[in-house]
């Protein structure tokens, strides 16, 4: 590993600073911050979070610790936070697909927005429009020219059964006047749906960008199901600019941020969103996270987070409720 | 040859060496320890690979795969609660074996299966990967439902001498899986309005409830327990005499296993019991029935499930189709050390791919002598009074199982199934079919519902275009059919 002598000058100037400010500090934060979070350790934004919070913690003056609580599609995490004190030491992850998308699905879940104030927006991942390597179209305009030619229902992977990316490709494929055959697949986009194109089950599916890379030459993007390009691939189309807007801006992708619990005080919040937002927007993290992962992380301020939960929450329902009633 | 050796001095080194052979360690604990299992292992090392290199750190997490497979066996056999769910087909005959006074060579027998079937999984492994993976790929979820639906076939036969209770207790476990979402239409089924039934029955807290919580309470009725009439040489005479009187049970259950593991999503389990299933269709004369102590079902599941490990690591490398849980995992760890697995592995990174197949090999082969200095050591707590061992084993429970989910919910579910177990087995209703079911239900309808959906409205039109299906839904027929034809025409035992 190599340490850059900023790096260390950085270090040491924080800790210089957090050491000389403690007295100022002591009521809050004066044990460690856990931040529960949805997804296995191994996933990459598990590791992209990691990083986050070694960062915060230098920020901070106190350690902050990953608690993976996976399952249910996130729901186990922001049910397992909302029992924790709303003091600040608890964050969570809050990801679209549990806290707007489950929550529609299966209004009994015991949380909803109001149970949370953001902290900050961290990631926003975008979706692509996926097929097999041999597949003859060659982009979204091409794909949709085809999808009308063979003049059949097309089977369409759209990852899990209750998922954002399946309401946003169900979306896409209202606006190109396809007709598909919604298939959904247990383990989320990066999964089965790929076996599935492989295998000639599906004739395309949602899937995610760094997909390429495990499956490079079986498979291809056809460009994103967004409003516009994104630094993850500048060069896949979106499919606005292919001639079938989605519209829903950033509603149109998987976000996940960091939410603390409502009651929480409000000089801790602001604390929280202060230390998360500096890192958030600054160099190191940059430095630290590359590639894929880095490009996937988008801070949004506390305030857009807020309106960003709002939006998705309402342009998301009667999507819901048509997936409801169909009944697969 | 002088190439592979090459490869060995140069890649794995004493390091990756070091580490495989404390993976296969801790993989045989964690898999002795019910509730704990292989794959909770592979998570918790997961951290200490980051700064390892690619071969070292998958020497570890392969070691704790190759080793979890193997140590729940130890633990059906000498205490009577399957370590792992695979373990639980071994148990059907292992267990009896080891109240007979036949403990040791039990799980000598275990210890040369899975040796053996790691072995024969490791050199398909380095023959053929890339030729192989192209099968996962014919699996669909068509091929997938008909499999699965093979492996449902084997729960008649598994329950003695009433298959009406062993269909009973596979529809039991079948009924259990549904408990949750609709794994299609996300619509829940049986969960009372609770967030926590939402994501199903865990499979820890059902098997270790089931198994584990059910043998305290008969053990505390009456007490048994595993004893030795040979020990030392002459029970390890008895189990290697194996390899050259039962060659073919040993051959047949790896490839089984090999198959199995590389048909996605179907995994160990399966494979213990389907290949326990097969070696029923030939009983040797002298033996004792299965179920009551017949070596030829320890050594067909135990080899079954060793070899599925090698199988299930080819589609995961060759293709990043990653077939079971553990290898999701594994996958997770190559792809923190920058090795992207893909059909590219075998050109960018092949040091780093030869390397981890001959990982594998040499951590078959050392499962033999690690597996058996293990039992050595096992024996030796079994001279503990029986309350203390029992003690120990339902704090182990339930730590256990409490440290997979950290939900206190599991907790109660274990104590459920543990009642539910125990009045089963007071009732005399066999625990395996159950499993069975619970295990292959979810597989079986979440590819049988993707079928219909695929095929549009025509389920019999779409399978007449996929001959796998086809041949499996064959074998499905035969399944059934010889054992009512043999029951009416051959002569009764």
């Amino acid at each position: 590993m190599n340490i850059h002598p900023k790096t260390i000058l950085c270090v040491a100037a924080v800790t210089i600073a957090a050491l000389s400010a403690a007295p100022a500090f002591a009521e809050w934060p004066e044990k460690p911050i856990t931040i529960i979070y949805p997804w296995p350790a191994a996933d990459p934004t598990s590791v992209a979070i990691r990083t986050i919070g070694e960062l915060v913690s230098e920020e901070l003056g106190q350690p902050v610790v990953i608690n993976n609580v996976t399952g249910a599609g996130g729901t186990k995490a922001l049910a397992t936070a909302i029992s924790a004190e709303a003091d600040g030491y608890t964050l969570v992850s809050n990801w679209v697909a549990a806290q707007v998308g489950a929550k529609l699905f299966n209004p009994d879940l015991p949380y909803s927005n109001d149970n949370f104030v953001p902290v900050a927006g961290i990631f926003a991942i975008p979706f692509t429009l996926t097929v097999a390597a041999d597949h003859p179209a060659n982009d979204i305009a091409e794909f949709v020219d085809w999808a009308k030619a063979e003049g059949r229902t097309l089977n369409f992977g759209v990852c899990a059964p209750q998922s954002v990316p399946r309401l946003i490709g169900e979306q896409f494929m209202t606006v190109a006047e396809v007709s598909y055959n919604p298939i959904p697949f247990n383990g989320g986009c990066g999964g089965d749906n790929v076996t599935g194109l492989l295998n000639g089950t599906l004739d395309a599916s949602v899937a995610v960008v760094p997909l390429i890379n495990a499956f490079a030459g079986q498979i291809k993007h056809l460009g994103l199901i967004t409003d516009e390009r994104h630094p993850i691939d500048p060069e896949l189309p979106s499919a606005a600019e292919q001639g079938y807007p989605v519209g829903w801006g950033d509603n149109a992708f998987g976000w996940g941020g960091l939410a603390a619990l409502s009651g929480t005080p409000d000089d801790v919040v602001e604390k929280l969103q202060a230390a998360f937002g500096a890192v958030l927007t600054g160099d190191a993290l940059a430095e630290k996270l590359e590639g894929n992962v880095g490009a996937m992380i988008k801070y949004v301020s506390p305030e857009d987070s807020q309106k960003l939960w709002d939006e998705s929450a309402v342009l998301l329902a009667p999507h819901v409720e048509n997936v409801l009633k169909s009944g697969n | 040859m002088t190439e592979l050796f090459q490869i060995a001095t140069d890649l794995i080194g004493w390091s990756a060496l070091l580490s495989l052979i404390v993976g296969l360690s801790i993989g045989i604990i964690v898999g002795a320890l019910p509730g704990v299992g292989p794959l909770l292992g592979v998570i918790m090392a997961i951290p200490f690979t980051f700064y390892a290199e690619p071969v070292t750190a998958m020497a570890l997490l392969i070691g704790i795969y190759q080793g979890g497979s193997y140590g729940g066996a130890v633990a059906a056999t000498m205490i009577g609660i399957p370590g792992t769910p695979m373990a639980a087909a071994t148990m059907l005959d292992a267990r009896p074996m080891a109240l007979a006074g036949r403990a040791s060579e039990a799980v000598t027998l275990s210890t040369i299966g899975s040796a053996f079937g790691g072995v024969i999984s490791a050199l398909v492994l380095i023959a053929v990967a890339p030729e192989l993976a192209a099968i996962a790929l014919r699996f669909g979820p068509a091929e997938t439902a008909a499999f699965a639906l093979l492996g449902l076939t084997a729960l008649g036969a598994l329950s003695g001498n009433v298959p009406m209770k062993g269909w009973a207790m596979g529809f039991l476990g079948l009924f259990i899986a549904t408990i949750g979402l609709d794994p299609v239409s996300g619509v829940q089924r049986f969960t009372f309005g609770s967030p926590y039934l939402d994501a199903g029955i865990a499979l820890v807290p059902f098997l270790v409830g089931l198994f584990s919580i059910s043998e305290v309470l008969m053990q505390v009725e009456t007490p048994v327990r595993a004893s030795d009439n040979d020990t030392g040489a002459a029970a390890s005479a008895k189990a290697f005499g194996s390899l050259l009187a039962r060659p073919f049970n040993y051959i047949r259950s790896s490839l089984m296993g090999v198959f199995v593991g590389i048909i996605p999503g179907i995994g160990g389990v399966t494979a213990s019991f389907l290949s326990y299933r097969l070696a029923m269709s030939f009983p040797k004369k002298d033996d004792p029935d299965f179920g009551e102590g017949n070596p030829d079902g320890v050594i067909a599941s135990e080899t079954a499930n060793s070899a599925v490990t090698g199988g299930a690591l080819i589609p995961m490398m060759a293709l990043s189709i990653p077939g079971d849980p553990i290898v999701a995992v594994l996958m997770g760890g190559l792809m923190l050390q920058g090795v992207q697995p893909g059909p590219q592995l075998f050109l960018q990174n092949a040091d780093v791919a030869q390397g981890i197949f001959l990982i594998f090999l040499i951590g078959a082969v050392l499962l033999l002598p690690l597996g058996l200095m293990f039992m050595r050591g096992v024996v030796r707590i079994l001279k503990l009074p029986q309350w203390s061992i029992m003690a120990g084993v339902l704090m182990i429970s339930l730590i256990g199982t409490y440290s997979v989910s950290r939900q206190i919910n599991d907790l109660w579910l274990l104590l459920v199934f543990g009642l539910l177990g125990y009045v089963l087995r007071k009732a005399n209703y066999p625990l395996a079919p159950l499993v069975i079911g619970f295990v292959l239900g979810p597989i079986f309808e979440s590819n049988f519902r993707r079928s219909v959906l695929v095929s549009q409205g025509d389920l019999l039109a779409y399978i007449q275009t996929r001959p796998i299906t086809m041949a499996v839904l064959c074998a499905v027929a035969l399944f059934i059919a010889l054992p009512l034809l043999r029951q009416l025409i051959g002569p009764k035992r």
